[in-house]
């Protein structure tokens, strides 16, 4: 129907009309009709944000003013002239290091512990994810509470068994990994549940003609199971490392009560530093300076991800992209 | 040569094997309620302490049983003239709903394109869709509330709701990983057959992914239902607040009301928990068991 | 008991008949802002502000007590959009220093208003309190409440050491209160279970013990920070050198067994382990300290002459681009005294507002201790508020004091010598106070 839209009057009908679009240009427009609405979002808002945040980084703007062109200004000072800088680059590569690794075996282990129909197993998957469906603040100030070096229940779980109790959030050793656990607590549930989404993908046609060939559980986890797997934990590992670099709703409230950023500035995550420039300093231009610094950080880190995923993540649909 | 089996040695073959079985669905349910437990300890907690009273929060050592048990305090935070938790609650699930709706509707159709189709730009457009996730919110903050302010928007609920029907970059990203698992040579089929895309992805790719279509819904419902940022930034009038900004009412300039911070923490979350508790049992009953077979 | 301070508000006392209204004059709807939450709030506010509306009928004020616009620590992400957005409330209550505000041209100067005030007139305020809302001679808000710092003591537990706890006898320096503080000290296997008086718990208060050593953190008439000066290197020795005589030398520990600052529920001074902790005179009522305290001034140190206070005002103010300014400061006078007033019934947050009538007494001080013991309370912090240093007075005052309590966090820790991490917080501050004052 559409060569006869096409077909100019008295032509020979197999003659291709000058305006005929390729396969690949007909394919792109249909495409682009698909992702309109998120092209549409992009635009109106996602880009001026984005572009002005981009455009603040090179400016002094206390927001109470209008902005003023510096430059580089905010770059130079970050990079050299702020000590507590460098130092929250450090607790979030730290923090990062730590909870996202972890993170994704305790949910990945988790996720298989649950992969079964047995009775009662959807009263276990609600428990584990229910830490994530509390508030950020109301689960820090609980925990808090749990960690209370005198009072809270870790604390007294170790005496109990004749471990030392530790300073956790009043320690300015122990306070990052407590963050740490924290986020473990709280984050395991969700990517559980994708975890859990993606070996309900993996076709049991395939794990029983493994365990007819003869392969034992871990040999059906390792073939046949975690290839299938890699898109999920992929998502699971870019998304863990990009909200892990903006970890702040914990580290400010526990830093809040314990003086600020934890004791020696042990909590001063990447995301509180520049929260408090903009926020607390009236430099919002400082701080979209550091947030460019991090999304590049990002971007790149991203970026090699997603070049190394063609050697290690397997689409099933028609083999690698 | 042929194997010799005795009776007697099969039926304790399987006996031995029943036997392994019993032990690794015993071990898994001790491993499950261990790993549950260290979960739901400090959730019990939040119970417990929300039934206490309040010199009672923190004491050395850690009470378990609160002394006498405070019900009252879920009627104090309920009825807490600073915390109206019927119009709050109202107010939540409007948000939640039909943010939830458009964001389904939406990243289901874009994520296919990104995963099934073969276009000018998709890789690059793909890339801008993670990079969007990299810039944190505090320093779009400003410009964005300028942005719907020129729009007319602030003090609606517009900004946290129409966003959704257009996409989202988290749900983008997750939907179209899973759409990207299943195999070619069903759709392949299914466009031979004369099927457009529309049909393509409704009728065969969508019911193929509805696990993830559930954690998608599910996942974006709480996000809302526990967002405050958003409707803090948006949300001129009182009555419009949602749950969680009312639990703000709750934390002072001298402390917290921890007892009732936590009852009312506890209510604004029950209802999550009742909702995941329902939908998770649509991950096993919604899926075809057999999967893809053979090709 | 017969002249108990009445528990309601004073209005009968002070006849005012309400503002007459011109003919013309048309309805006014004002905004505020506040943080306010707890159940007292609750109380009070509506009542106070219902009081002001009778006395100017023709205005109506918008606001709620709900902790917000609700957020705690994010109603100054909300405030400053607004501001920057063009469409800020008409007053806000602002717990972050206003002279921030104020030196970046986002609030409304009063001076003009001030000069004709009922009430609130430039001498009818404390100096220094109202020195935190004034930025190169112009004023930039009000303070409503001053409630100065003082240490708080426990009388039962200096009563069984032998000690008087009468406020005259206690100790005039440092050093003699330190030696008191031993008194109390008390480790047991190398646990500490009782304290004494820990100097650093407090952090607003850090200007305060500066000032004890006769030294100064911030110059406003210079406009100049003197962290490093060595009446400030004296003063972080001085307790260096207490944390190490009494306290065992390694902060974090010490913090193990704490938490040992503040007086209120669950602080180791309420739960009788701790004899002598710094707080203000609001927790005298609000903190419900349920055994027989005292309040005295602070001991001054080595190099210091006169023992100084300080102070932690809710402040009040007008963003500019509020749209009835002459309401508004109706308003935030209002709220700053006489409508104060009826907030001290409740909580005894010392006014900042000189011309506050003697007899109204916080009704729950008098319940605990008697009208005479209360009058002489209130008196001592009266008194005490004359003796105020600067404070809240700098531009960059959140910058400067998270990086002093950075400072001194390194100190205790014993990863920076006085010195260094005084000379390296003075650098810093200098420099970004050279750099807003630049641009401004």
């Amino acid at each position: 129907m559409v060569k006869s839209l096409l077909r100019r009057g008295g032509q020979r009908a197999d003659a291709r009309p000058r305006w005929r679009l390729s396969k690949r240009a007909r394919d792109s427009l249909k495409a682009y009709l698909f992702v309109s609405p998120w092209i549409i979002s992009l635009l109106v808002f996602t880009a001026y944000p984005m572009i002005a945040s981009f455009y603040f980084a090179m400016t002094e703007y206390t927001i109470l003013n209008p902005p003023r062109w510096v430059g580089l200004q905010n770059f130079k000072v970050m990079f050299t002239k702020d000590p507590l800088y460098w130092k929250s680059v450090w607790n979030t590569v730290y923090y990062t290091l730590f909870s996202v690794p972890l993170g994704l075996i305790v949910a990945l282990l988790l996720a298989l512990l649950l992969n079964q129909r047995s009775h009662g197993i959807g009263l276990y998957r609600t428990a584990y994810y229910l830490p994530g469906l509390m508030p950020a603040v109301a689960s820090t100030l609980l925990w808090m509470v749990l960690l209370d070096p005198r009072l809270g229940l870790v604390n007294a779980a170790l005496r109990a068994v004749g471990l030392p109790p530790l300073g956790w959030l009043r320690s300015a050793t122990w306070s990052k990994p407590a963050l740490i656990l924290m986020s473990i607590w709280s984050g395991s549930g969700g990517t559980m549940l994708i975890f859990l989404a993606g070996l309900k993908e993996i076709p049991e046609s395939l794990q029983e003609a493994a365990k007819i060939d003869g392969a034992n559980a871990w040999q059906r986890f390792r073939h046949v199971v975690l290839p299938l797997l890699t898109p999920t934990i992929f998502f699971n590992l870019v998304m863990g490392i990009i909200n892990s670099f903006q970890v702040f709703t914990t580290a400010f409230v526990a830093g809040a009560q314990t003086g600020g950023a934890g004791p020696l500035n042990s909590l001063l995550m990447y995301m509180l530093l520049l929260y408090r420039y903009g926020f607390r300093y009236f430099n919002m231009g400082h701080a979209s300076a550091m947030a460019l610094v991090m999304f590049i950080a990002l971007v790149l880190i991203t970026l090699a991800l997603i070049r190394s995923s063609s050697y290690w993540v397997y689409y099933e649909a028609g083999g690698r992209r | 040569m042929r194997q010799r089996v005795f009776p007697a040695t099969a039926a304790r073959r399987h006996m031995y094997v029943q036997a392994r079985k019993k032990m690794f669905a015993l071990l898994t349910h001790v491993l499950l309620s261990a790993t549950a437990a260290l979960f739901v300890i400090p959730f019990l907690w939040l119970v417990i302490t929300s039934l206490k009273p309040l010199d009672q929060v923190f004491t050395d050592p850690p009470r378990w049983i609160p002394d006498p048990i405070m019900w009252q305090n879920y009627v104090e935070a309920l009825t807490s003239p600073a915390f109206p938790f019927l119009r709050l609650l109202r107010n939540t699930l409007f948000y939640s709903v039909f943010s939830t709706l458009g964001v389904v509707i939406s990243c289901s159709i874009v994520a296919y394109a990104f995963a099934r189709m073969d276009f000018w730009g998709r890789d690059v457009l793909f890339g801008i869709t993670l990079s969007t996730m990299m810039l944190p919110g505090i320093v779009t903050l400003i410009p964005t509330y300028i942005l719907f302010r020129t729009f007319g928007w602030v003090g609606t609920y517009a900004p946290l709701i129409v966003p959704y029907y257009f996409g989202s970059a988290f749900n983008i990203f997750l939907l179209r990983q899973f759409l990207m698992t299943i195999p070619w040579d069903l759709t392949d089929a299914a466009r031979v057959d004369g099927a457009n895309e529309f049909v393509i992805l409704w009728k065969i790719l969508l019911p193929l992914v509805k696990p993830a279509l559930m954690v998608v819904a599910v996942f974006h419902f709480m996000w809302t239902w526990n967002d405050f940022m958003g409707p803090l930034i948006y949300l001129d009038d009182a009555s419009e607040y949602p749950l969680v900004l009312g639990l703000y009412a709750f934390q002072t300039r001298f402390g917290v009301q921890w007892h009732l911070m936590m009852a009312a923490a506890l209510s604004v979350t029950f209802p999550l928990i009742v909702l995941f508790f329902l939908a998770q049992r649509q991950f096993i009953e919604g899926i075809t068991l057999t999967g893809l077979k053979g090709v | 008991m017969a002249a108990c301070a009445p528990a309601t508000p004073p209005a009968p006392a002070e006849e005012k008949p309400a503002e007459e209204v011109p003919a013309e004059k048309e309805k006014v709807t004002i905004s505020w802002w506040n943080q306010f939450s707890t159940p007292i709030c609750q109380e009070m506010f509506p009542r106070i502000v219902g009081d002001f509306e009778e006395l100017y009928p023709w205005v109506t004020v918008d606001f709620e007590i709900s902790g917000g616009p609700p957020g705690g620590g994010n109603y100054i992400e909300v405030l400053l959009s607004r501001i920057a957005a063009g469409n800020p409330p008409d007053t806000a209550t602002l717990w972050t220093p206003p002279v921030q505000f104020a030196a970046r041209g986002s609030l409304m100067a009063i001076d003009e208003m001030m000069k004709d005030a009922k009430w609130a007139r430039p001498e009818s305020f404390y100096e220094k309190p109202l020195r935190s809302c004034q930025w190169r001679g112009e004023t930039y808000g009000l303070p409503s409440s001053a409630g100065p710092g003082c240490i708080f003591t426990n009388t039962a537990q200096f009563e069984e050491k032998g000690v008087s706890p009468n406020r005259d006898d206690f100790p005039k320096t440092w050093e003699d209160t330190k030696e008191l503080s031993a008194k109390f000290v008390v480790w047991e296997d190398g646990e500490l279970t009782h304290a004494g008086l820990v100097p650093w718990e407090a952090s607003w208060l850090y200007p305060v013990w500066s000032g004890l050593n006769g030294g100064q953190l911030f110059d406003a008439e210079n406009e100049r920070y003197v962290l490093d000066s060595d009446a400030n290197v004296e003063w972080l020795s001085y307790w260096v050198q207490w944390l190490d005589d009494q306290y065992g030398g390694d902060i974090e520990q010490f913090n193990l067994y704490g938490p040992w600052g503040g007086v209120y529920p669950e602080s180791a001074f309420q739960l009788g382990l701790c004899s002598m902790a710094q707080s203000g005179s609001w927790a005298c009522t609000d903190a419900e300290i349920p055994f027989a305290w005292e309040v005295v001034r602070f001991p001054v140190g080595p190099n210091g002459t006169k023992s100084v206070t300080g102070f932690w005002p809710n402040w009040w103010v007008i963003p500019k681009g509020a749209s009835h300014p002459k309401e508004a400061f109706l308003f935030i006078e209002y709220l700053c005294t006489k409508g104060w007033e009826t907030w001290y019934t409740a909580v005894m947050d010392t006014p900042a507002w000189k011309d506050f009538s003697p007899d109204i007494l916080t009704q729950k001080l008098v319940d605990q201790v008697g009208l005479e013991r209360a009058k002489e309370i209130h008196q001592f912090f009266a008194a005490y508020l004359e003796d105020a240093v600067d404070m809240w007075n700098s531009p960059i005052e959140d910058f400067a004091s998270d990086t002093l309590n950075s400072a001194i966090d390194e100190v205790l820790h014993k990863t920076k010598t006085p010195t260094e991490a005084l000379q390296e917080a003075q650098d810093l501050c200098q420099a970004k106070l050279e750099e807003v004052l630049q641009s401004i």
